[in-house]
């Protein structure tokens, strides 16, 4: 792992991604508003499959309408994601906040897993009904994961100067 | 008396000290700003591609517009309280910023243009230009917000 990372460092797209001007901003800005996508449909999600909002929307509907917008912009934001490590992966391996995003991704992509196989086919159509516990636990579960994912990129900022 | 003494005045004050002082109300406080900018940024987005039929079309334009539309009011609040909050953590690089300038223009126009793009949504009426224009004005506020960091 550590000879591929060192390979990566030394590698010309690193070179071009750290030493151009206007690359990494630019992909930063790309980032974010790419999981700008992502946090305003996932928490819509979360909000109603908790019950916290949204109450008078069917959930099944919800999901229909709003997780393919979800996984698309979680494709842009994973992809901008990979450039701007590979801007200073050494860097960014050794840095906290960014080895706890990954934890964190990878619990929400678990949890997100985990609802499809057990609890979205349990999920009513119309709104007045309850919803499954699983799906409540995965709402929010979710809504906790994301908000975290958002606080720990921030912090990457303060860890890792460009 | 000049933006820079201005600022430079700011910058002394108890709160700026404060603010400063602490290691946790600036990552906080940029954490809640990207999260409302999120969900303007969003909602946006989501109206352009319902105002089109492109997206959500099993509910009409108007049953969308209704929840989308609070939720950005409540967010663009806590998005200009959150920016206040960071301009109070570095003044004098934060006030004299063009870029910083720009934006809060650019935040002023779009919520002007919000009003009536709201009107007509919340009508149940497309407004194809105009979200387009308020979408396109947020994604060029997401980049000025991004862009003052490196400006400076």
């Amino acid at each position: 792992m550590s000879a591929l990372i060192d390979r990566l460092q030394a590698s010309p797209l690193t070179t071009f991604l750290s030493e151009n001007a206007y690359a990494f901003p630019l992909l930063e800005i790309a980032h974010v508003l790419s999981f700008s996508l992502v946090l305003g449909s996932i928490f819509v999600i979360d909000l109603r499959l908790t019950g916290l909002g949204w109450r008078r929307w069917g959930a099944r509907a919800l999901l229909d309408d709003l997780v393919p917008v979800t996984i698309w912009a979680f494709g842009f934001t994973a992809l901008s994601g990979m450039f701007l490590f590979a801007s200073q992966p050494q860097a960014y391996v050794a840095a906290w906040p960014f080895r706890l995003k990954l934890v964190l991704l990878a619990l929400a992509g678990a949890n997100a897993l985990g609802f499809h196989l057990l609890g979205a086919d349990k999920v009513p159509a119309e709104a007045g009904e309850r919803l499954p516990i699983v799906a409540r636990v995965s709402g929010g579960a979710s809504l906790l994961l994301w908000t975290l994912i958002l606080a720990t990129g921030r912090f990457i900022g303060f860890v890792i100067v460009h | 008396m000049t933006l820079e003494t201005f600022s430079s005045w700011l910058d002394a004050t108890p709160i700026s000290e404060a603010i400063k002082a602490s290691g946790y109300i600036i990552p906080f406080a940029q954490s809640l700003h990207i999260l409302s900018v999120a969900f303007v940024f969003s909602g946006a987005a989501l109206l352009v591609a319902r105002d089109f039929g492109r997206w959500g079309t099993s509910e009409p334009l108007a049953a969308w517009a209704a929840p989308l539309i609070a939720r950005q009011r409540l967010a663009l609040a806590v998005l200009v309280l959150t920016g206040a909050v960071l301009i109070l953590a570095e003044p004098t690089r934060e006030l004299v910023s063009r870029v910083l300038q720009v934006k809060v223009v650019l935040v002023a126009l779009a919520a002007a243009l919000a009003v009536p793009l709201a009107r007509r949504q919340l009508a149940g009426r497309s407004a194809h230009g105009l979200s387009v224009a308020l979408l396109g004005l947020w994604g060029v506020i997401i980049f000025a917000g991004r862009w003052i960091a490196y400006a400076s």
